[in-house]
């Protein structure tokens, strides 16, 4: 994967996924919570032991 | 893979690996820190609780370390003490204030750009064991820096707070800079082909692109004025 595409993978995976940890969204909903996802598709990952996983993300993370 | 190498690359891999291991086991000692002062600066629990699982992290990636150095050197490496790590402190500011330009130095900074290193490293592994180590670490090091940006945008920074760290970020991406070139100017020049240690111009150009495509825009997306830090990093590039 070239860098062009591995960076927004890893700003989306550690800033964007960071900052929802802590961001109500604007309404009263819990933010999302995913402790274990990591962007890079290159990663050959091992299944996620206890990852709660967003899914709108998944189409653009792996998850360790 | 470790027998096709020559005994000065085993070595150099060897004495880089057990550096590492130290590092790790000091940055395990100031996760542990960053967890008091996030509990005493009342910082969000999700923020303390990703604090926590770091500094266990931490010693876990020291024994990885540790383990891949006795492979390289052919005899088991002792586990051996951090060097003494303390946090700067500013007298000027209340502790809350320090907690968060540690929170913004170790982690929206350090973590987020070593997160970047390793996966460069990732991407000069080949053996499945030296690939594993690395893809754990970036992992960790992915939720490590994820304690930086969640807290940056929790409650618990105030609009003053905010204000304090972009007028800080210059000298905060200075003594981060210069750190990481100091560790750099320590790798071998051409890398170590296949064992996670890419030619070191390649490792300097992943810290600068993390500065500019991670550290930065991160910091603008939580709502810090990058300006200053921004006006700095052209400064230091002419």
């Amino acid at each position: 994967m070239a860098p062009t595409e591995r960076i927004p993978r890893l700003f989306r995976a550690i800033v964007v996924l960071g900052a929802s940890l802590t961001t109500n969204c604007g309404d009263s909903a819990p933010p999302p919570v995913d402790a274990h996802v990591v962007a890079d598709a290159t990663i050959d990952a091992p299944a996620p032991k206890d990852a709660l996983v967003d899914a709108d993300l998944v189409d653009t993370v792996i998850i360790l | 893979m470790i027998d096709q190498l020559s005994a000065e690359q085993r070595a150099t891999l060897a004495a880089l690996w057990e550096a590492r291991a130290i590092s790790e086991r000091g940055v395990a000692t100031v996760m542990a820190t960053l967890v008091t002062q996030l509990t005493a600066a009342a910082a969000d629990a999700a923020v303390i609780a990703l604090a926590i699982r770091a500094a266990a992290d931490e010693l876990a990636h020291a024994e990885a370390c540790r383990r891949l150095a006795s492979a390289y050197l052919g005899a088991d490496v002792p586990t051996a003490l951090p060097r003494p790590v303390e946090l700067t402190r500013d007298p000027t500011l209340d502790d809350r204030q320090n907690t968060t330009l540690h929170v913004v130095n170790l982690c929206c900074i350090g973590e987020t750009i070593a997160a970047a290193f390793v996966e460069t490293c990732l991407q000069h592994c080949e053996a499945a064991v030296i690939r594993g180590v690395h893809r754990n670490h970036l992992a960790d090091e992915v939720v490590h820096a994820r304690i930086g940006w969640a807290h940056l945008a929790s409650t618990a920074v105030s609009d003053d707070d905010r204000g304090l760290i972009a007028a800080r970020l210059p000298n905060l991406l200075a003594v981060q800079l210069a750190a990481w070139e100091s560790q750099i100017a320590k790798l071998p020049v051409d890398g170590i082909a296949g064992h996670g240690y890419p030619p070191r111009a390649e490792v300097a150009a992943t810290v600068a692109a993390a500065v500019e495509t991670l550290v930065i825009p991160g910091l603008a997306y939580v709502g810090i004025d990058v300006g200053p830090a921004s006006a700095w990093l052209a400064q230091r590039a002419t």
